[in-house]
């Protein structure tokens, strides 16, 4: 099989339709420079090697702690931010944005008891995280409990040695450079804005279709 | 003494006063860690280090490690009272996050200051030279491993106190390099995004190049005497 040249995605939205949420010149940098860098570094560590021809989600699943760490963290830093793009959408005036009526949603009432006990948890897991990681919600074919996950780095329950056994469809980015730009070192405030940008309607689904199945969610168009 | 002279007897009697509060307050105090002084003004380490950078990584960044080092020592000594074994354990991490970053920043502050264009001399620079080959080397070494820290953490150039070498490591998030590896701090390096990202967002190396610029010698060679001297 021919090796894969991972690339860096399409954002679904332009760069300013996050706007007040997230300035369009720090998505640039995020987007232009931090993930386009961790597609560039994958290419050049994976050049050689057997899993060179998996699909970034493939090669996620394989990930262990044998794994080289260049290859770790930048497969880690596209899959993340690959997914990471696709939960938010551009922002409406006013910061009203529900879950959609879904099988997501009747778990998160479970789980939760609401939408906003599901955020105050997500908020206080992403204040409790101690250096640059990731809040991700999962869920799997045999769990559809969604939990809440804290990941260090560019981890990702998806690699082998990662505890979680869930298939992560929610992604929060809590590196610095997510929000230092805009927010500088109030993360709580970036937070709690940026449930004025998630993706319901893609998180919803994500779950149901692919989480629930036991499926990484797909992120690459390859 | 009668009851009225006493300091609790003035209070009751006179009701309290703000002087008497700041007496009651400072005693209960004293025991609380403080943000230390800045040695210079933080416009002092420009063009290496913003201004905007060093207002808000000192009081805000350093000073959340300082406030939340305080509220998890209060809560320890709330569970030792108690003899709750199981909370002291459980207040580990924030004492880890905490006091590191308050360790880790204190000794920062210092080990930095404005460009003097000075390099190490006499004993320092003789033990650079020996464990390093040169000066230039400690720097690409020290630098290389700082720009290689995956997410948050410090690069270190340390003192190994049974070796009685200079020795780099490196330190995830806040961990402290003494309690983590044993080392004696000499010379750290901040690697959180927040040390860096107003001015060089994501390059990283242009910020490590940089801080040699204000690396304030004389700090760090007074470190190295007295981790040297036991």
């Amino acid at each position: 099989m021919p090796d894969m040249e991972y690339e860096l995605p399409a954002l679904p939205y332009a760069y300013d339709a996050l706007e007040p949420v997230l300035k369009q010149s720090s998505l640039k940098i995020h987007h232009g420079d931090h993930h386009r860098i961790y597609v560039e570094k994958l290419n050049a560590a994976v050049k050689g090697l057997s899993v060179a021809t998996k699909s970034i989600e493939d090669m996620l699943a394989c990930i262990d702690a044998s794994t080289p760490k260049a290859v770790r963290n930048n497969a880690g830093g596209h899959y993340n931010h690959s997914l990471f793009w696709l939960c938010m959408k551009p922002h409406k005036a006013g910061n009203v944005n529900p879950i959609p009526e879904s099988r997501f949603l009747s778990s998160v009432h479970n789980s939760f008891r609401s939408e906003e006990g599901l955020k105050c948890k997500i908020k206080d897991a992403a204040l409790s995280l101690c250096g640059s990681g990731w809040i991700y919600l999962t869920a799997n074919a045999k769990r559809a409990e969604i939990c809440i996950e804290s990941i260090y780095n560019q981890d990702s329950p998806i690699m082998q040695d990662v505890p979680g056994d869930g298939v992560p469809f929610f992604a929060l980015d809590i590196w610095e450079h997510a929000y230092y730009l805009d927010y500088t070192f109030k993360r709580a405030e970036y937070i709690d804005r940026w449930f004025g940008l998630t993706d319901w309607g893609f998180v919803s689904d994500a779950y149901e279709n692919w989480a629930l199945k036991g499926s990484v969610v797909r992120v690459s168009r390859l | 003494m009668n009851f009225r002279g006493t300091m609790l007897g003035k209070i009751l009697w006179q009701g309290v006063t703000s002087r008497h509060l700041t007496a009651i307050w400072s005693i209960s105090s004293r025991s609380k860690h403080k943000l230390p002084d800045l040695p210079y003004d933080f416009n002092a380490l420009e063009p290496y280090i913003s201004a905007e950078i060093m207002k808000i990584h000192y009081e805000k960044h350093h000073a959340t490690y300082v406030s939340n080092l305080n509220v998890a020592e209060e809560k320890l000594g709330e569970a030792k009272a108690k003899g709750d074994i199981s909370a002291v354990i459980a207040l580990a991490p924030a004492l880890r996050f905490n006091g590191g970053g308050h360790i880790n920043h204190s000794i920062f502050w210092q080990n930095l200051g404005p460009k003097s264009g000075e390099e190490p001399t006499d004993d320092l620079k003789s033990a650079i030279e020996l464990d390093f080959g040169s000066i230039e080397n400690l720097k690409i070494q020290l630098s290389t491993a700082s720009i290689a820290v995956q997410g948050s953490g410090w690069g270190w150039l340390g003192y190994n106190r049974q070796s009685g070498r200079l020795q780099i490591a490196v330190c995830p998030n806040q961990d402290p390099l003494e309690a983590t590896t044993g080392l004696v701090p000499l010379f750290g390096i901040d690697v959180w995004e927040h040390a860096y990202y107003l001015q060089y967002k994501n390059v990283r190396p242009d910020y490590v190049k940089a801080i040699w610029n204000v690396a304030n010698w004389s700090d760090i060679a007074s470190r190295f005497a007295k981790a040297k001297s036991g």
